[in-house]
């Protein structure tokens, strides 16, 4: 008899964190006790809160436990399964109240949340296919496969007002209704599971934690738009997500749930995965379809849209991962029901994924009409260590900054647009005082100035002209006149590429200079950079009156440019050979190193007449040039 | 038993080396119908069986799957995963993806760089470990991570690596 599941997260953040680790030693734990015929260890995909994996969830009472490590878990045991009382130091604490959570369901985290697409992550063993059956898993296929037609399918999914999750939120139904009319035959579907966005790992969490949706929305799709063959195009970058995957498709194989005649219907669906080799741009559907077929991923003018000529020149209709795994929902529980939730133009739910300077980070899945606010600062818990809120980041290379005073829009597709950044597939990266939005934008831009696949010269040589620029201006080179240059070729390469990763390249650029100027305007008047990250105009400095003459800022240096003051306990940096690359700062625990952009008023501190090589450095392992 | 004979017959007529990684390569060609679709896919089995795509190896699939040598050189040159000169045995990819980035990605590739001596998209000089910058590897939760193969680390800072070479790399050493 089992009394009890302990489901662990096995999702890649926990097992970065110590998972694998936990998990063995829990089943240890519980055969060593003779709990093991009680309580079963169930390895599920990502529960969400990453930054305090590795994560463990115990059913049927709910309790939630942080940060587990394999040393913990004796005690755990011991408390949990043999006295039956939870184990105190692992549950998550009250923001407000600080008290200990017991369950998972009153941890603010949690339940803030509305959990429609990732109602099984975290919850089924994602190898198991019998576990998603159990949880009405292809119940919908059946049902479709049994009673209804394609049309009445396509129908149902234009009435819920499904839009597409990979960021553009084109109507889903309306784009399978164009692939279904075109009579050319075989027609295909692919789901675009390239996640390339820098910042981004929802898609990540339902293709390791719930395979099956995938496949059981696909299969819906192709019955809809008589296509008998999919694809999953894949990335390299997420293994585990292969496997999952490979493991999963074999199963529907085995049971009938993917192949020929399926519920005895007479519909056929095949499924093959693609695995992607490291290029940004194959998240571009036309692109993504030249690379399964096994060529270059350089994107193809539109029209024709892959609805009229996809893979292979056939009829191919391309959705998001979560869009695909929406599917299923919508079938199973119907348009009505779905279409209450989220906003007159967006319906449903997004899953965002929270990173960068958030206490929180991890996956929160939220009904459209939340405001930034409640996701960065509700769920998210906002900004750690006291500093304060910037800018959030949305949508990845391709959208904007969004600042303070514009938290409390309401999130869709519509409302970011108007602020100039973009939904996309629903990365946020949170970036507090620290952070320097010339910095950002000069990064965004690095990361599409490298991507360009180089097919068109607005991107290809625009992305890069403007890098330069940027490039000028975070080394203190810049002038007036390249923030105009930078607005007028940004506006020409939005307006003159090809494909929509030049078409919204600049967007970052775009949004800092309209919201953050001023940072703009330091960095090439006052030479300075006012959230000290830009390197070339830093500058750091011990004060004597702080030095207690440790050493350990000396030792720690990586080109020894810090020496010691002759005959006094002190220690000073000779700023013409520095690196600035902050190890002194952040290993000195006096607080006596200042790292500091003053710009132009910046007094370097008179050099010592002696300067003495500091005690135990040891010969350097570095190499320096 | 004829099923092994067959294989080590083809072998023999396939490359004039009698390499068995070759062996290894036609079946994957073989299990894609030697489709030249399938190019990304067999490509990544032949760099996973020789660790890199040279010339030969880049030569032999194309007149397997009857495609140009361009046209798969092409291919090879688009997609970052793909090299065409030796790697070491484990690659350490440092993200340089948003979340990392803003929790100081830079700052640890540097130090890493000065660890091991050697400069992004380099190899030591024993062969064992070469380092990469990824754009995501989809660890943002514990920014700033490194990948070693399938391995993530991750809550790293510059003041962290000295350690970290010292006991996590010697794993892979």
């Amino acid at each position: 008899m089992i009394r009890a599941h302990c489901l662990v997260c096995a999702g890649a953040g926990c097992i970065s964190s110590g998972g694998n680790a936990l998990k063995d030693a829990l089943s240890n734990e519980l055969q060593v006790r003779g709990l093991d015929e009680e309580i079963r260890v169930v390895e599920t995909g990502c529960m969400g809160p990453c930054d305090l994996g590795p994560v463990m969830l115990v059913h049927p009472d709910g309790t939630f436990y942080q940060r587990v490590t394999a040393l913990d878990v004796p005690k755990l045991v011991e408390e949990h399964f043999i006295k039956g009382r939870p184990y105190q130091p692992l549950l998550p604490k009250d923001e407000v109240t600080t008290a200990a959570v017991n369950t998972q369901r009153d941890f603010g985290f949690f339940a803030k949340q509305q959990k429609i697409v990732l109602e099984n992550c975290g919850t089924i063993d994602p190898e198991n296919i019998q576990e998603y059956i159990a949880r009405d898993g292809y119940r919908a296929l059946g049902d479709v496969l049994s009673g209804l037609k394609p049309a009445q399918v396509i129908a149902e999914i234009k009435a819920a007002g499904l839009r597409g999750r990979g960021g553009a939120g084109f109507p889903t139904g309306v784009k399978w209704e164009l692939t279904a009319k075109n009579p050319v035959t075989p027609r295909y579907v692919i789901c675009n599971a390239d996640e390339g966005d820098p910042g981004a790992f929802m898609n990540r969490a339902v293709l390791e934690g719930d395979p099956h949706k995938i496949i059981e929305g696909m299969t819906i799709g192709g019955y809809a738009m008589g296509a008998n063959h999919g694809y999953i195009y894949i990335r390299a970058e997420y293994p585990l997500a292969v496997k999952r995957l490979q493991i999963a498709i074999a199963q529907a194989y085995e049971l009938g749930l993917l192949g020929k005649n399926l519920f005895s219907s007479g519909f056929d669906f095949d499924l093959e995965l693609r695995i992607g080799a490291g290029a940004f741009v194959c998240g571009e559907e036309t692109a993504l379809m030249r690379s399964i077929e096994g060529r270059r991923g350089q994107p193809q003018p539109r029209p024709p849209f892959p609805a009229q000529r996809g893979l292979w020149g056939k009829p191919t209709n391309i959705n998001n991962v979560e869009t695909w795994a929406t599917v299923p929902i919508v079938m199973r529980r119907g348009a009505q029901w779905y279409s209450q939730i989220g906003t007159a133009k967006s319906k449903g739910t997004k899953v965002f994924a929270l990173a960068g300077k958030i206490k929180n980070t991890g996956l929160a899945e939220v009904p459209y009409g939340t405001t930034l606010r409640e996701i960065i600062f509700g769920i998210g818990g906002g900004v750690p260590n006291g500093k304060k809120f910037k800018a959030v980041q949305t949508g990845g290379p391709s959208g904007g900054v969004v600042p303070e005073q514009h938290l409390d829009t309401p999130v869709d597709y519509d409302t970011l647009q108007a602020l100039g950044s973009i939904m996309g597939s629903g990365g946020m990266v949170i970036m507090d005082e620290d952070s320097c939005m010339v910095d950002v934008a000069r990064f965004f831009l690095e990361f599409c100035c490298d991507e360009s696949c180089g097919k068109c010269p607005p991107c290809r040589v625009g992305t890069r002209q403007l890098l330069n620029i940027l490039d000028r201006i975070s080394h203190g080179e810049g002038e007036l006149e390249d923030l105009d240059r930078l607005e007028e070729l940004a506006q020409m390469v939005k307006d003159a590429s090809l494909c929509g990763l030049g078409q919204t390249a600049p967007n970052p650029v775009l949004t800092t200079l309209r919201y953050f100027r001023d940072e703009y305007l330091a960095h090439i008047v006052e030479k300075r950079c006012p959230a000290r990250v830009c390197k070339d105009l830093l500058h750091f400095t011990i004060q004597d009156e702080k030095c207690v003459g440790c050493s350990v800022c000396a030792r720690q240096c990586p080109v020894d440019t810090i020496f010691k003051v002759g005959g006094q306990k002190k220690y000073y940096i000779l700023e013409d050979e520095c690196i600035h690359c902050g190890s002194c700062v952040d290993s000195c625990k006096f607080d006596a190193i200042v790292k500091a952009s003053d710009g132009e008023g910046h007094v370097t501190p008179q050099r010592p007449a002696v300067l003495e090589r500091p005690p135990g450095r040891k010969p350097t392992s570095l190499v320096t040039a | 038993m004829m099923n092994e004979t067959q294989t080590i017959q083809s072998v023999v007529t396939t490359h004039p080396s009698g390499d068995a990684r070759f062996a290894s390569l036609d079946e994957t060609i073989a299990h894609y119908h030697a489709e030249p679709t399938a190019l990304i896919q067999i490509l990544h089995a032949a760099q996973q069986l020789f660790g890199y795509l040279g010339a030969d190896v880049l030569r032999y699939i194309a007149g397997k799957l009857k495609l140009p040598v361009a046209q798969v050189y092409g291919v090879v040159t688009f997609y970052h995963l793909f090299t065409l000169v030796p790697r070491g045995k484990h690659q350490i990819m440092v993200c340089r993806g948003t979340a990392c980035h803003v929790r100081g990605a830079q700052l640890l590739l540097d130090r890493l760089q000065q660890e091991l001596g050697i400069k992004e998209g380099e190899t030591t000089k024993d062969n064992l470990l070469s380092l990469h910058s990824a754009r995501c590897i989809g660890a943002c939760a514990m920014a700033p991570a490194i990948a070693i193969g399938d391995d993530v680390y991750g809550k790293l800072s510059p003041d962290k690596i000295p350690k970290f070479c010292q006991k996590e790399l010697k794993k892979y050493v």
